[in-house]
């Protein structure tokens, strides 16, 4: 009851604050480039092209877990601090 | 300390990067519609025996030589009673109706006396069955299992939405098929004269106290063949809607009655359907986002149980209340532009490059021509330039070939960086 309650409360308030935002459904136009239809073409085209060059899409998924590697050590530095084990520079 | 977290970084990352590349070579086939096997040896026909009464060769004879169409079947059927397993995307059903056990008789396994077996299927009637035989490959899932399987005045299926939230006025459809025997009209006191009806009764459950009451007849006008039903009514309250589907009969001479006659057939499995017009419970379960009556120390008030219902709401609540965050989160920003994001990242839908063009200038000899380049005319149609290029012996192109080679090596690129930075390992370069 206690948990419910205060997801409603929650609920509560992140309405109250959209209310006052604009709606956030697609991404804003900025000037003259609509940045939802210029990233959908984008990505689109990235998709595109892994699917006539094969490696792209491997290349993509390395950097993917590169990146998310990177967010691991960044959790690891926040808890450890200087006893993170990186490499000495 | 350090040494345990880096052999728990590299651990992690091997596998991760072990998972994306087994899931990047496994092949991924989308059924293409459902097939049915089943033994015979004869045509299929309706409703009858399909007990092959041919032995074992002669099986296998009619199953190689006539009736099979995409013949990508393994093992090699060299021996009698060999499992049998098929490469084609998705096995149907194998049937064996009959009895005996002997080459002569139904290829049947000696432990097994249910007439019809699945296989390759969720909830087989009969458990897991492996094919020691073969048998005529045509027709459909469907098709097969509803001219066999279940000529027994039944209901095959409910097909309305289940624990459904919905507002006041929402119109609600009710459907489902059914298969019900001509003589299951008469019931098990047929003495009256009177013309008999029959129909589905769909009614609000009285199982459920808070159920919404309502009621249809929906007349039953074909017999030994399966027919769908469908009605649609409009929510009118917050109370849950919980619905029972049952054959009964109307007689004019002694009124209501359950059909059939035959008192071994299935004449009310009913479903449960839930339909609400309130988020705060679970009508599948009754569980609400709260129950004082757990609290109650006139019925058999148990602590624990009374602080955890305080504190922690039901499974059910708790996912409403989670997936009305997550909508809401998804409209406001910053959210609901990353979501935004991600959902155009995680679509399969691709855009075609533009082709690029140029026209040559006055002073050029070319003046006036244009050359243009797609890369989709070379790169995604049949006369490809990696597909017109491929091996001698087993036919692969380019990408086949050289795939695995370059995704090796890209992944090995990255467990170096990796290594690289975690451990400072890197590349000795020798200078002479």
């Amino acid at each position: 009851m206690i948990i419910y309650y205060l997801l409603q409360a929650l609920q509560a308030v992140i309405s109250g604050i959209g209310s006052v935002l604009p709606n956030a459904s697609k991404l804003p136009t900025v000037g003259p480039l609509n940045l939802d239809t210029f990233f959908a073409t984008g990505i689109g085209y990235v998709k595109f092209l892994a699917g006539i060059f094969p490696p792209l899409t491997t290349v993509i998924q390395c950097a993917s877990i590169y990146l998310g590697y990177k967010l691991v050590m960044i959790l690891i530095r926040l808890i450890f601090g200087n006893r993170t084990p990186t490499a000495e520079k | 300390m350090k040494k345990y977290v880096k052999i728990f970084v590299i651990l992690v990352s091997c596998f991760a990067i072990y998972s994306t590349a087994k899931a990047d070579f496994e092949v991924v086939q989308t059924p293409p519609g459902y097939q049915a096997l089943y033994g015979s040896s004869t045509s299929p026909l309706s409703g009858g025996d399909y007990c092959t009464y041919a032995t074992t060769t002669e099986f296998r004879q009619s199953f190689n030589t006539s009736v099979v169409s995409g013949a990508n079947l393994t093992p090699a059927l060299d021996a009698d009673h060999e499992p049998y397993t098929t490469q084609l995307p998705f096995i149907g059903l194998i049937m064996f109706r009959g009895s005996g056990t002997s080459a002569g008789d139904c290829i049947q396994r000696s432990d097994d006396t249910v007439d019809y077996y699945y296989y390759g299927f969720g909830n087989p009637p009969s458990g897991a069955f492996t094919f020691y035989s073969q048998g005529y490959f045509s027709g459909s899932v469907d098709d097969l299992i509803t001219n066999i399987q279940t000529t027994y005045t039944h209901f095959v299926s409910i097909t309305s939405p289940a624990n459904f939230a919905t507002g006041l006025g929402t119109t609600v459809t009710l459907s489902g098929s059914y298969y019900m025997t001509g003589t299951d009209i008469h019931g098990t006191n047929d003495v009256g004269p009177g013309a008999f009806h029959p129909y589905i009764t769909i009614q609000g459950a009285s199982s459920e106290a808070t159920s919404s009451e309502f009621s249809f007849l929906i007349p039953i006008l074909h017999f030994d063949s399966f027919q769908s039903f469908s009605t649609t009514t409009v929510v009118l309250d917050n109370n849950r809607y919980r619905w029972d589907a049952s054959f009964t009969c109307f007689n004019n001479d002694w009124g209501w009655y359950t059909c059939g006659q035959n008192a071994s057939v299935n004449l009310s499995s009913g479903y449960g359907f839930f339909q609400f017009t309130t988020g705060s419970f679970n009508p599948a379960s009754s569980l609400k986002a709260f129950d004082l009556s757990m609290c109650n120390p006139l019925s058999g008030f148990d602590a624990v149980t009374c602080l955890k219902n305080l504190i922690i709401p039901s499974e059910y609540t708790i996912g409403v209340q989670l997936g009305s965050l997550k909508t809401l989160a998804a409209t406001v920003p910053p959210f609901g532009y990353l979501t935004r994001i991600i959902s155009i990242i995680a679509t399969s839908s691709t855009t075609g490059v533009p082709t690029l063009s140029y026209t040559f200038q006055n002073d050029s000899p070319l003046a006036g021509d244009t050359l243009t380049f797609n890369v989709s005319s070379y790169m995604t149609q049949a006369a490809t330039l990696s597909n017109s290029m491929t091996s001698n012996t087993d036919h692969k192109n380019v990408w086949e070939i050289m795939g695995p080679i370059v995704n090796t090596f890209l992944y090995l690129i990255l467990v170096f960086a990796i290594l690289h930075d975690l451990t400072g390992i890197k590349l000795i370069h020798h200078k002479r």
